[in-house]
């Protein structure tokens, strides 16, 4: 298979799951698709490395945190003054939208690298051991953060009805 | 909360997020422009070791007393108007952006950005010891560590002020975007 094809076909499969990462860490949605397309675009310069990393996931994702830390390093001249206020999302529209916002809500109340660690864990389903590489930090540093945002969530009491209706 | 709950909440709240289908000729046209411009690098660190102004790099040719350009080799330095200023000195606040751009004179200036007056085109004055070259017949344009900043075509975000008559040089005459920030490359 081409190096093109292969990478087209990993974008493809991966897009949805990496923007929604990024809006899970924090994001929105506009801005984390933009981070996904600049960390591919970084991931096709060297796409022969990314295929020889041990985890190609694991490694397009540290690229994706990698490229939103560099986006919040960004100068003051960065953020633009709106002349209309953005549209805001009422939470009560529909049950989804309430679960979403709830869920969202909880997960911004975490510190950020407690927050990555969920989602790498939990969302993109990588191991301790991968999520401490991505992140540059040790398996045992990955566990705590993990037990400390669950037990945070845990308390959060927006998301109590949502947890009591989810299997366990 | 257990492992598995967070995890079906999570995949509940991620499947509300709207996304698009992935745009696979801009990450393209971005990867080999982010691959040219590693090159470039490489290649502008290179003739640094080398030494400006040798045999090896450039061929200026003159014509009625106003420099222009010619390839020589594959590298051809592009003369750019640049102040005195330096990252860390005070400055204007104004947001100055634009397509960069390159005349059939040899100058380097702003283009409207996508979807503004395309015919627009500002003069541009940069930070001190900023660069510009040719590169495969591309204009690339380099900070004062020699880094390249942006190439021809790209979405580039400076803070500074507009001002006339700040300089001589030909290719910064009327009113100019002065620039006093690092240069902010939007498609990158």
């Amino acid at each position: 298979m081409s190096m093109g094809t292969q990478f087209d076909e990993f974008v493809a499969s991966r897009w949805t799951r990496l923007a929604r990462s990024a809006v899970l860490m924090g994001a929105d949605p506009h801005a984390a698709e933009d981070f996904v397309q600049t960390a591919l675009a970084k991931c096709y310069v060297s796409w022969d490395k990314v295929v020889r990393a041990e985890d190609p996931d694991a490694y397009v994702h540290r690229v994706l945190i990698n490229v939103m830390r560099d986006s919040r390093r960004r100068r003051w001249w960065g953020e633009r003054a709106a002349a209309e206020l953005p549209e805001v999302l009422l939470g009560d529209r529909t049950e989804g939208l309430a679960d979403q916002d709830a869920m969202r809500r909880a997960l911004g109340c975490l510190p950020l690298p407690q927050r990555q660690v969920l989602i790498l864990r939990f969302y993109v389903d990588l191991s301790e051991a991968q999520t401490a590489r991505v992140l540059g930090v040790s398996p045992g540093t990955v566990k705590s953060r993990a037990a400390r945002a669950l037990r945070a969530l845990e308390a959060h009491p927006g998301l109590e009805v949502l947890t009591s209706g989810v299997e366990g | 909360m257990s492992e598995r709950q967070l995890r079906t909440l999570l995949e509940r709240s991620a499947s509300t997020i709207p996304t698009g289908q992935p745009p696979m000729p801009m990450i393209e046209r971005m990867g080999r422009r982010r691959g040219r411009r590693r090159l470039v690098g490489a290649m502008g660190a290179a003739v640094c070791v080398i030494g400006l102004g040798t045999t090896l790099a450039f061929r200026v040719s003159s014509n009625e007393g106003e420099a222009t350009l010619t390839p020589a080799e594959e590298l051809v330095a592009i003369d750019l108007p640049t102040s005195g200023w330096r990252p860390g000195e005070g400055g204007d606040g104004a947001v100055i952006e634009g397509v960069l751009q390159l005349d059939a004179e040899g100058c380097v200036y702003l283009g409207g950005l996508p979807g503004s007056d395309a015919s627009q085109r500002m003069p541009v004055v940069w930070p001190a010891e900023y660069s510009a070259a040719v590169v495969d017949g591309v204009a690339t344009l380099f900070d004062a560590d020699g880094n390249p900043v942006a190439t021809e075509g790209d979405r580039i975000r400076m803070g500074g002020g507009f001002s006339a008559g700040v300089s001589d040089h030909r290719c910064a005459a009327g009113e100019v975007a002065y620039v006093q920030s690092d240069v902010e490359n939007l498609d990158d």
